[in-house]
């Protein structure tokens, strides 16, 4: 391991890591619960829930500026970092939706003997993975990246009605919010004690950290990706990615060049 | 865009005339459904709930399968450009979608009342009950076009737009499950009403946004 790569926000993070991971098993058992100890999944079930539809949001709001850019005719340069940071945030909010279910699935076996009960929610967050699994489908499915960006755009933003739905609306409606097992007012009623309040906004800012860290990381992988394109297209024209010309960019002059 | 708009419409329509292809495919689909159900609740007393989940998962199946058709069709026929030529998106999207509804509403009308006495159903509440349909027609309409429009490059794109759409509409389908419900009768119903109004809020609202959205993606 690169010991200089250890820069003292790294080192923070690191112990933040560990220091939320074992104060969250440290925490009071519920004893309202059949499986008392199990209630503690729920300081890492919910950050993960809240990050899900954050990520969605994000990516809701690079759409909408991916589209109005193509339409006030900004550079594809510009458009297809947006286009990357729509992915990002979609593939971490997948992650998030799925690591929702995983830990309500595992609660409600420990709680209620059965991995899946048909909860509102439950549902809900199925739907929402469907959604996003539908968008990934979407963009392996375009080859040309700029007919994929505005049609990955698109579907996001069109999507994102039937999101707030799913995810604010279906679980609060009629039968659903009556016959739900999740509560509805832990959080907002303040019934939830110090400890479990304390152990989940640290395991939030982990888990918050860590998405953002990726995230960087991800767009810093891209922009190289790009970097090392258009070193290519430099130095060799008639490469196959010299062929292609952009919205935005400068067709290569090439009997210039050569 | 009213001078765009009702010529656009006019192809549609005549297209369809024409080539009898999307019409006939929903009442196909909606037809086979029916039958489908029909046999499945053969001598069973559905209760309303079942039959109003029967009767939205047959309208959601029908038009998943055809509406993609009018924005894919164009592409497999090699009539978009044309279209990017000499019309605006924001009139095309709508053309399209006001056929679209036009579709739907047909397919409901031949399902919902066919279906519903089939099972041995009375529709108590007709104002929900249509209300719903308009409403279904329009959210179904506006997002299953949107999907088909968004997909018109892509390399499978007649399964992938039913695919991407199907998800997207199961709001529509939850609203009308419950809205038609309330219509049937169920004695625990509580908001039929607020729900068709809710459907047809959805429905105005694709159909508001819709054409903007096309609009952004039609420039490549």
């Amino acid at each position: 391991m690169d010991v200089e790569k250890l820069t003292p926000a790294r080192i923070g993070f690191i112990l933040l890591a560990i220091g939320a991971t074992v104060y969250s098993f440290m925490i009071p058992e519920l004893k309202l619960f059949p499986a008392p100890g199990m209630a503690r999944i729920f300081t890492w079930h919910f950050p993960c829930a809240i990050l899900c539809p954050s990520y969605l949001a994000v990516a809701s709001y690079q759409a909408l500026r991916h589209n109005m850019g193509k339409s006030a005719g900004r550079p594809w340069a510009e458009l297809a970092r947006m286009d990357q940071k729509l992915d990002v945030a979609m593939l971490l909010s997948v992650t998030f939706c799925i690591l929702t279910m995983l830990t309500g699935m595992i609660f409600s076996r420990a709680q209620w003997g059965a991995w899946w009960q048909g909860d509102p929610r439950q549902t809900s967050f199925l739907l929402v993975c469907l959604i996003i699994g539908a968008y990934f489908g979407l963009r392996s499915s375009i080859a040309d990246e700029v007919r994929r960006a505005s049609a990955c755009a698109g579907y996001v933003l069109a999507s994102f009605l039937p999101l707030t739905f799913l995810i604010f609306v279906f679980p609060r409606i009629g039968k659903a919010g009556q016959t739900s097992s999740h509560p509805q007012d832990t959080i907002s009623g303040a019934k939830l004690s110090f400890e479990y309040a304390l152990s989940m906004s640290l395991v939030f800012a982990t888990v918050l950290i860590a998405a953002i860290f990726i995230a960087r990381l991800a767009l810093r992988r891209f922009d190289a990706k790009t970097q090392h394109e258009s070193d290519l297209l430099a130095s060799d024209p008639t490469a196959p990615s010299a062929r292609l010309v952009r919205p935005g960019t400068q067709p290569v002059d090439r009997d210039a060049t050569s | 865009m009213r001078r765009d708009l009702l010529p656009l419409l006019q192809k549609e329509f005549r297209t369809e005339f024409r080539e009898k292809a999307a019409f006939s495919a929903a009442f196909l689909l909606s037809f086979a459904a029916l039958v489908s159900l029909a046999q499945a609740a053969y001598n069973e007393k559905l209760n309303t709930s079942l039959a109003a989940g029967l009767f939205w998962v047959a309208m959601n199946f029908a038009a998943v399968v055809s509406l993609p058709r009018s924005f894919v069709g164009e592409e497999d026929q090699g009539t978009f450009d044309l279209l990017r030529l000499t019309a605006r998106p924001e009139s095309v999207f709508l053309a399209k979608y006001l056929f679209c509804v036009a579709q739907v509403l047909l397919a409901a009308i031949v399902l919902g009342a066919l279906f519903f006495p089939l099972v041995g159903m009375e529709i108590k509440g007709y104002g929900v009950m249509l209300l719903s349909i308009l409403g279904g027609a329009m959210s179904l309409a506006g997002s299953v076009c949107l999907c088909g429009a968004l997909v018109t490059k892509a390399s499978n794109r007649h399964l992938l737009a039913s695919a991407i759409a199907t998800p997207l509409v199961i709001p529509i389908i939850v609203m009308g499950v419950q809205s038609t419900r309330a219509a049937l009768g169920y004695p625990q119903s509580d908001g039929g009403m607020m729900s068709s109004l809710g459907i047809v809020c959805y429905g105005v609202l694709t159909a508001t946004v819709g054409p903007t959205l096309f609009a952004w993606t039609w420039k490549n």
